[in-house]
């Protein structure tokens, strides 16, 4: 019979290596198309205020500090603009914008709308970051999966985690910079895990450039490299890949000394504030994929993620726990003095927790029952 | 101090609650995917919408056979007469606030309405928008039911339908294809889990949502069989066939003057489009605003077909009957009448899909899981 030839001039191996990138290529387009949809490059609005972090004020520096630190996208996407011949860049323009005229109609939907995208100055550099923007939810979700390996959970649990973190990403994300983020902290976790340690320390600089967060996190990691490496090279490669991450962000600072705003902002009022607001609590909602929902800091779905947390807890392995309480430490202060109220984006150190949370809720859920015979 | 407390909440509460939010995020990231595609609202530049696509299926003046695909529509304009004017009011407050403040429209979508249509026409939208959100809905969940049903082991059931949504927008183009689905895979559920009669009502209304469903009928003849004897399931299928048939032809009757024809015979097309090699291998297709291969070129289609004959031999006698009846009914429709390269019209298949994927998911789970490495979990 035919399927049984199919099946055996190609391997189970190419199939399923095949079906987990298609897989993840929707879950991360998805989540990426809920992000553009809801935020897009943002732009300042009466209600939302960001501070020039528009998709100008990324390529041209001129947001305000401390968004303006976050570079390495725009950095990529100016030096690309920069290496590409600008004939290249013209007939790519071409292709987009098959009419001339007032009204241009693009191939592609997502760009039709901004007179960004149809500036003849902008628009390669948009393309760039644009792709970036999703090159990096893609990333995000493999080294999510390379995690869950890593960590020898169940291979449906491996494979579910991280479509599950991915769909709530909109949620949760706002500038063009988080899922990047979110890709490089997990890479580390996974780097810590598995590879040598010295590739940590370019992977810091680069985490910098992204965002300065990543200087807070490289602490974290100790309680997965001491599985590995006897104390001293822990603690060696957790000094230089701090110290790759210092050095690139004071460099990014003395870049943008001129900028406008305070490299952080004191913002632990708006805490008190927030919480003895009923209506923040209760009724305050966001639109995310099309869908108006309650917004993530608002009691309810903060209580299911307790929830979702106090279940996993205990059955997660001592170094994720270490890992989680070093992060909470170092992330919470922070995001008291620092962070808008119930901003949960910037608990972002935390996100290996909650993806190692899901993990093990999943295979809670998923173990629930013992696998019936099948049927029929 | 946690287990007491998770002790006396219970787990079914919780992972119900779980799998709930989980389906919900699911289904709007296809549905979101599907809006950046469809464009529910289209004015043009004098402000004139009758022309979009939307208004002339509310108003009944759509081509044939587009115009036969009227249920939500026809909820929408019941809705519409039926509900009091200050709800409607009240409604539009919410969408369109008044005070300057938060002046953003709170759905989107709904700010390309032009102001002064807004009154008249945001609530039939509205119904709209929220049917099709539904529908996105309710096919993950009567998907998984599905699932559940063939006693599939718990990653599989949820895992499956959650990847036939997120493929969902790559082939869906208007609304009633997502009605559509929820339908199928309601009539599927209701087939292996029901009284057969159950199926009458959801039959009636699948046939005024598209009049495939008629073609879906034959398919359910092996699952009933489940259930019901023989002769019964010989007499279940014709009379389903029939309430089908019944409202098809109100609607050919209701909607006869239309323009269009009832079927739009396009046999040629397909040898025309299908063997070029630019249409096998670069077709691209935007979906999720990505630039991916459309999903009727070579690789997704080879991908698609192997899906389905690694685990042909796995699954049930009934599902391969179903599917088999499923395909003989609906290739030949595909080739003759539909679009080439729109695989959303084999959509009879997407419940054999459903199925073949969730087999896959099975099949590899059990295969061997990765090394730990240091400490399991």
């Amino acid at each position: 019979m035919l399927p049984a030839k199919i099946e055996l001039i190609f391997s189970s191996r190419l199939f399923d290596c095949l079906c987990i990138v298609a897989l993840y290529f929707f879950t991360a387009a998805a989540a990426f198309n809920g992000l553009q949809d809801t935020n897009g490059f943002v732009n300042d609005t009466d209600q939302y205020p960001t501070y020039g972090v528009s998709f100008i004020g990324a390529i041209t520096g001129t947001a305000q500090k401390p968004f303006v630190f976050r570079r390495l996208l725009p950095d990529t996407a100016n030096w690309v603009a920069t290496v590409t011949p600008q004939r290249v860049q013209d007939g790519l323009y071409r292709w987009f914008y098959p009419i001339e005229g007032p009204d241009l109609s693009s191939k592609i939907l997502a760009f039709g709308h901004s007179s960004t995208t149809r500036s003849r100055t902008w628009f390669f550099r948009y393309i760039v970051l644009y792709l970036c923007e999703f090159l990096s939810a893609l990333l995000a979700i493999f080294a999510m999966h390379l995690v869950c390996r890593a960590l020898g959970l169940p291979r449906a649990v491996t494979l579910f985690a991280p479509i599950v973190v991915m769909l709530f990403m909109p949620y949760v994300l706002v500038f063009y910079y988080d899922f990047l983020e979110l890709a490089l902290f997990t890479l580390a976790v996974w780097m810590a895990l598995r590879t040598s340690w010295w590739w940590l320390v370019p992977l810091a600089a680069l985490g910098a450039w992204n965002k300065e967060s990543f200087l807070f996190f490289v602490p974290t990691l100790y309680p997965f490299l001491r599985q590995r490496f006897s104390r001293g090279i822990t603690y060696a490669a957790i000094g230089l890949s701090g110290a790759a991450s210092a050095t690139v962000y004071l460099y990014i600072r003395s870049r943008f000394p001129q900028s406008p705003n305070a490299s952080a902002w004191l913002q632990w009022q708006g805490h008190f504030a927030h919480l003895g607001n009923l209506h923040e609590l209760l009724v305050y909602n966001i639109e995310v994929y099309g869908i108006r929902l309650p917004g993530l800091s608002t009691i309810w779905p903060t209580l299911l993620l307790l929830w979702l947390f106090a279940r996993a807890w205990r059955h997660l392995p001592a170094m994720v726990r270490s890992h989680t309480l070093i992060a909470a430490v170092i992330n919470f202060p922070l995001y008291l003095l620092f962070c808008g109220a119930g901003e949960y984006r910037n608990l972002s150190m935390l996100c290996v927790f909650v993806l190692l949370t899901v993990a093990w809720n999943l295979k809670t859920a998923l173990e629930r029952e013992p696998p019936p015979s099948p049927a029929s | 101090m946690w287990k007491s407390l998770s002790s006396c909440l219970s787990s079914k509460v919780y992972f119900s609650l779980c799998y709930g939010v989980l389906f919900v995020f699911a289904a709007a990231a296809s549905f979101n995917g599907f809006l950046s595609k469809f464009p529910f609202i289209e004015p043009s530049k004098d402000n004139n919408i009758e022309s979009s696509f939307e208004v002339t299926m509310l108003l009944g003046t759509a081509e044939r056979p587009y115009v036969y695909r009227h249920l939500i529509e026809d909820v929408a304009n019941f809705a519409n007469w039926a509900t009091p004017k200050n709800v409607k009011e009240v409604l539009y407050r919410m969408i369109f606030p008044s005070f300057p403040k938060s002046g953003s429209v709170r759905i989107a979508v709904f700010a390309t309405l032009p102001p002064p249509l807004r009154h008249d026409w945001f609530y039939r939208y509205l119904i709209l928008y929220a049917l099709t959100f539904l529908g996105a809905l309710a096919s993950v969940v009567t998907m998984y039911l599905v699932c559940r049903e063939f006693a599939l082991p718990e990653p599989a059931a949820v895992l499956a339908p959650i990847i036939v949504i997120l493929i969902a927008p790559t082939a869906y183009v208007f609304p009633y294809d997502y009605i559509e689905l929820a339908f199928l895979a309601t009539a599927v559920w209701f087939a292996l889990r029901l009284d057969w009669w159950w199926l009458l009502p959801l039959a009636a209304l699948a046939a005024w949502n598209k009049e495939s469903f008629f073609f879906f009928m034959p398919t359910l003849y092996p699952l009933l069989r489940r259930r019901i004897s023989r002769r019964m399931s010989c007499v279940a299928v014709p009379l389903l066939a029939f309430v089908c048939g019944l409202v098809y032809l109100y609607m050919r009757a209701r909607f006869a003057n239309n323009a269009g024809g009832s079927v739009i015979p396009q046999f040629l097309d397909h040898f025309r489009t299908h063997f070029g090699i630019h249409d096998l291998l670069s077709r691209v297709d935007e979906s999720y605003g990505v630039p991916i291969p459309e999903i009727s070129t070579l690789p997704p289609t080879v991908l698609l077909l192997w899906t389905f004959a690694r685990v042909w031999k796995r699954m049930p006698p009934a599902v391969r009957q179903h599917g088999l009846i499923a395909i003989s009914i609906n290739g030949p429709l595909y080739l003759l009448f539909c679009t080439p390269h729109e695989y959303r019209d084999l959509s009879l298949l997407s419940i054999f899909l459903l199925l073949a994927i969730a087999w896959n998911l099975t099949e590899w789970a059990e295969r061997s899981a990765p090394a730990p490495v240091d400490r399991a979990v």
